[in-house]
């Protein structure tokens, strides 16, 4: 007798769970995708985080992070050995920052900032590393920070050409690359920075002193009160020595400057995954309910030779956890091969190195469970509610081919009642309402893709608003900042002299450092003082008021600064320190954003505005101007560089020290590439949401086709030609698309203010506004289109081959 | 047939004083059962107080018009459908008080079940349609499921088709393959509700000579059947009529 060994091995039970898995390829390559879109979106986001966060901190420690930054004027080699014998302090470093301009093989001159550093080979505190070529870097030789030489395509080797701040321009060769963890990459702000000795410096022109003081506390570094406590401490000491300390800054301790960025950013991506897991869900409940109602029959006999209700439960959830097994097979290397490659995408990004990339245990774990909860959950209905049925109501059922159309069918009356549409899509508009409970199922998941694809474009737009808002306070073209205060007439006078520039305003500005009450360093602060008649600013004053003539310590504030000192209000007081000297001032009014530069932590000083004869009286500049703000006659960026090159040229040709002229429309620039990162990935996201949602039309039409494989038969019987029958099908993919697009549109309302909220607090430090977003309505409308008819046109075509004798012997 | 398939398993027999467990006399007993089903158009009586006794070994035809509640009455006995009213005793079970899992369970065991269209798994070859009333009911050893199957097969004629597809047989190829599958476990008792009423005359024949053989090794039999020449050659022959027993001849 032939005994085939491969029945003593499966049962006859699992054979089934496998054939049937089988014959319907397309559905369960359909159900497995949908489930793996989630786990694998998970895999990668927790993989990534763990990894992310592993390798960012253990570089980020392994450079010896400054506990404290005090930029001072002026200090040397004793202020250091003095500091490192403070019993608070374990190390203290001293470094010069000199800033120049760099001219880019573009023809563009860009920011550089060298620093000097006296011992590379014995860094106390934010230490940098050696990248490539020689180190230290050696007389007229500078090692460019490695983002700088990728992003601005500098190599090793070459030389570049600098400009100092009285216009002297230098020659330095590119001796190697470096890695400084500290600096915000090129690609994210398209600055540069470098490091010189200072012997190089002093051929510059600067001095061989220090300006920079890092250093890092003894005891609890993780504490950032104690720190706080230390570093201020230091500072009172260094005043009370006769330095001048300009700034304070205090970063989150062991924190890389963009940690809590990027948290944000996975956190909310990973929301955004484990939406996609929670409606591949829906998919599978629908895909289970019509397996079910397929095998009716089959369960029927099932238990008419003895199948019992539990064995034919597991039967079923034995398919479902086949599936869950398929989908893990899929998503466990897609997660790791996507978790590798999002991690190099965002230590490039933040200049880092990933040295260590190990996807942690338990997330195969969560993957794993996740692949196999979800569709046992979306299953366990459909299921028992099926091996329920009698024999006899099995074996009597008609199939779902005859489903019942009830008779008060409300959407069948309603759309028999519309005039002049041809029968097929009547016919459509009646079939897409038959199955409403799947219909409901199938249009959650594409209305949630479609809110939250959407809302990033809300979000984007409410950005564009926000920086619009940003840009529009500034009614001026082009900034000036001087190193030194000139002569505000003189300055006026010479920029009025070069083509294209219409008027001229000549501003006061300055640095400070907010002291809060109970002594503790605040936020560092730019004071902008422009004449109080001024008109090239246009802030929107949302409480208090502007700055009034004889206004004497009123400050106008920005949203983005109130949100940064919880407790102050308009009418408060607050105390200033510039020039280490501390002031009381009131803070009179509260406008808009008014951050000009950068949209994230650690990238942009907040700004607020002081009237300019208080602010020049206190600084003994009266009639000086150390800003000066130009309106053109160009009304786009390129005309507007033309005319900032023209006015550096000009200035420098009068010997005028500019530190830094740029065009408001170039901050846009900067400002919105860096928020298309973030919109990007969050965009990936809503796309995966998408795909969720068309493979579950997919579904949904496929089923929709097989289960009417009778009508279709009985139609093309009396007449219907392949073409009619693709059409109904593809048209009522389309009205569900059209209705899902009509709720995710509704739903896009509140997602957008949550993600916009989300969003800007993480990045602005203000809830971005509400902004309808009618062109991420417009695109979302023209995806749904298209994934409408991608999403039908399989069902429909497998819909017309079905033959009249086909379809009237199906059951 | 062969030992293997004869074989019989803790069937149930009456006591010391000829009844059965309930106090029932014979193997199968209706006592006054009632079906009434719900329908859209109202109350449908699909039996009428039934009264019905078959003895173990016999060949009973259920005949009637189409609707006359024949298939009703066989549900009755299989545990298909369950009465409105009234008690069914099958040897030592009482039928109408078992939930449908017990009832799933007592079927698997006691009645193989042959249906007008077959009823076959249709992604299970015929080799595994046999296996798996086996395997529901964890009856036999693994191998030994097999070779029985393999035996049925061949007492069926088909055995050289037992890793096709029920689709890529013809229908009398089917019918003895559902016929195979009913005697799977080796139930005592086989319904076979009009078994042949799918086939030619030949395949027919064919058919209920396998059932004669049946009845020979001591099984019990019901068919419902349309076939006035088949159901002459019974023990006898119920006649259904709107719902009630007309005549038993």
């Amino acid at each position: 007798m032939n005994v085939n060994k491969q029945h003593l091995i499966i049962n006859p039970r699992w054979r089934k769970v496998l054939r049937d898995l089988w014959e319907h390829k397309a559905r369960t390559i359909l159900v497995v995708l949908a489930i793996a879109v989630g786990v694998f979106a998970f895999g990668l986001l927790a993989t990534a985080q763990v990894v992310l966060d592993h390798n960012l901190s253990e570089e980020y420690l392994a450079i010896r992070p400054a506990s404290a930054s005090l930029t001072l004027r002026s200090f040397d080699d004793d202020l250091i050995h003095a500091v490192r014998q403070m019993p608070d302090i374990e190390a203290a470093e001293g470094r010069r920052t000199f800033r120049t301009r760099l001219l880019l093989p573009t023809g563009e001159w860009i920011e550089l900032n060298l620093m000097a550093i006296a011992d590379y080979d014995d860094m106390r505190a934010n230490q940098v590393r050696r990248q490539s070529g020689s180190w230290p870097p050696g007389r007229q030789e500078v090692l460019l920070e490695r983002s700088v030489a990728s992003y601005f395509n500098i190599h090793e080797g070459d030389e570049i050409l600098i400009e100092t701040s009285d216009a002297k321009q230098y020659t330095l060769r590119v001796s190697g690359l470096a890695h400084d963890l500290t600096q915000i990459p090129s690609h994210l702000i398209p600055n540069a920075s470098g490091f010189v000795s200072f012997s190089t410096l002093e051929w510059l022109g600067g001095s061989h002193t220090y300006n920079q003081l890092d250093i890092i506390v003894a005891g609890d570094r993780g504490d950032k009160a104690h720190v706080q406590t230390v570093a201020a401490d230091l500072k009172k000491r260094l005043e009370k020595d006769g330095y001048i300390v300009f700034l304070l800054d205090v970063p989150e301790p062991f924190q890389h400057p963009m940690a809590s960025m990027l948290a944000t950013v996975n956190y909310m991506l990973m929301v955004l995954s484990i939406v996609s897991y929670g409606l591949s869900g829906f998919l599978i409940y629908n895909t289970m309910s019509s397996i079910m109602a397929q095998q009716r029959k089959q369960i029927g006999i099932m238990k008419a030779v003895g199948g019992r209700e539990r064995q034919i439960i597991g039967v079923y959830l034995g398919l479902v956890i086949v599936f869950g097994l398929l989908a893990l097979l899929v998503a466990l290397p897609a997660g790791v091969l996507g978790a590798r490659l999002f991690c190099q995408y965002v230590a490039n990004l933040l200049n880092f190195d990933l040295r260590y990339f190990h996807a942690p245990k338990w997330v195969f774990a969560m993957q794993s469970l996740m692949a196999l909860i979800a569709p046992v959950l979306a299953a366990i209905y459909p299921i028992i509610h099926s091996a329920r049925i009698t024999v006899h109501a099995a074996i009597t059922d008609y199939g779902v081919a005859l489903e019942r159309l009830r008779q008060d069918d409300l959407t069948g009356r309603l759309v028999e009642r519309i005039r002049g549409l041809p029968r097929p899509v009547l016919l459509s508009l009646r079939n897409t309402f038959r199955r409403q409970s799947r219909l409901m199922l199938t249009l959650v998941p594409l209305a949630i893709a479609g809110a939250t694809f959407i809302a990033v474009f809300g979000v984007r737009s409410a950005f564009q608003t926000k920086i619009g808002e940003t840009t529009s306070l500034y009614n001026l073209d082009i900034q000036i900042i001087f190193d030194r205060p000139y002569r505000s007439s003189y300055v006026s006078r010479e920029a009025m002299s070069v083509p294209g520039v219409v008027e001229t305003e000549a501003w006061a500005s300055s640095s400070a450092t907010i002291v809060l009450p109970d002594g503790a360093i605040g936020p560092p602060v730019t004071l902008l003082a422009p004449p109080v008649d001024t008109t090239y600013i246009q802030a929107s004053i949302k409480e208090g008021r502007w700055l009034l003539p004889g206004d004497r310590s009123a400050l106008v504030v920005g949203e983005d600064l109130l949100n940064e000192l919880p407790g102050y209000r308009v009418g408060d007081d607050i105390t200033l320190e510039i020039d280490g000297q501390q002031r009381a001032w009131q803070i009179a009014g509260r406008t808009g954003r008014t951050s000009s530069s950068g949209t994230g932590p650690g990238t942009g000083a907040s700004i607020a505005f002081v009237n300019y004869d208080y602010l020049a009286r206190i600084q003994g500049t009266q009639g000086y101007a150390t800003l000066l703000t130009v309106r053109t006659d160009r009304p786009d960026l390129i005309g507007q560089e033309q005319v900032a090159r023209a006015l550096e040229e000009h200035f420098k040709d009068r010997g005028l020290a500019t530190g830094r002229v740029r065009t408001i429309s170039l901050v846009i620039k900067d400002m919105t590439m860096r928020m298309y990162v973030l919109i990007g990935l969050m965009l990936l996201m809503a796309i995966l949401l998408a795909i969720v949602g068309a493979l579950g039309l997919t579904g949904t039409m496929s089923l929709n086709v097989l289960e009417r494989t009778r009508e279709i038969g009985i139609m093309r019987a009396i007449g219907a030609t392949n073409r009619s029958i693709r059409q109904i099908v593809i048209i009522e993919g389309n009205v569900i698309v059209l209705l899902s697009w009509t709720i995710g549109t509704l739903l896009s309302i509140p997602f957008t203010t949550f993600l916009s909220r989300t969003v800007g607090m993480t990045f602005m430090k203000e809830p971005l506004p509400f902004t309808l977003p009618i062109e991420g309505i417009g695109i979302w409308l023209g995806l749904s289109l298209a994934i409408a008819t991608l999403s039908s046109l399989l069902p429909a075509q497998r819909a017309s081959r079905i033959s009249v004798r086909e379809a009237l012997a199906y059951e | 047939m062969s030992k293997a398939i004869s074989e019989q398993k803790g069937q149930a027999v009456k006591n010391g004083n000829g009844v059965y467990k309930y106090g029932n006399q014979r193997l199968i007993e209706l006592q006054n059962v009632l079906k009434n089903y719900k329908t859209p158009a109202g109350d449908f009586m699909a039996l009428k107080d039934v009264n019905l006794g078959i003895d173990q070994g016999e060949f009973i035809a259920v005949i009637g018009k189409s609707g006359s509640g024949k298939s009703t009455l066989v549900n009755m006995i299989t545990g298909i459908d369950r009465p409105t009213a009234g008690e069914i005793y099958i040897g030592d079970v009482a039928l109408h008080t078992l939930n449908e899992e017990h009832t799933a369970q007592w079927r698997g065991r006691n009645v193989g079940i042959v249906f007008q269209f077959f009823q076959l798994m249709p992604t299970l070859t015929i080799l595994e349609n046999l296996l798996l009333p086996m395997d529901f009911c964890n009856m036999y050893a693994p191998r030994e499921r097999i070779e029985r199957a393999m035996c049925l097969l061949e007492v069926v004629e088909i055995a050289d088709h037992a890793h096709k597809l029920p689709a890529a047989l013809s229908g009398g190829q089917q019918q003895r393959a559902a016929i195979a599958r009913a005697l799977a476990n080796d139930p005592p008792i086989l319904v076979a509700d009009e078994p042949t009423g799918n086939l030619d005359s030949r395949t027919a024949e064919a058919v209920f000579l396998l059932f004669e053989d049946l009845i020979a090794q001591g099984k019990t039999l019901l068919m419902v059947t349309h076939d006035s020449d088949q159901a002459k050659r019974v023990h006898r022959t119920v006649t259904i009529s709107d719902g009630e027993i007309v005549s038993e001849d």
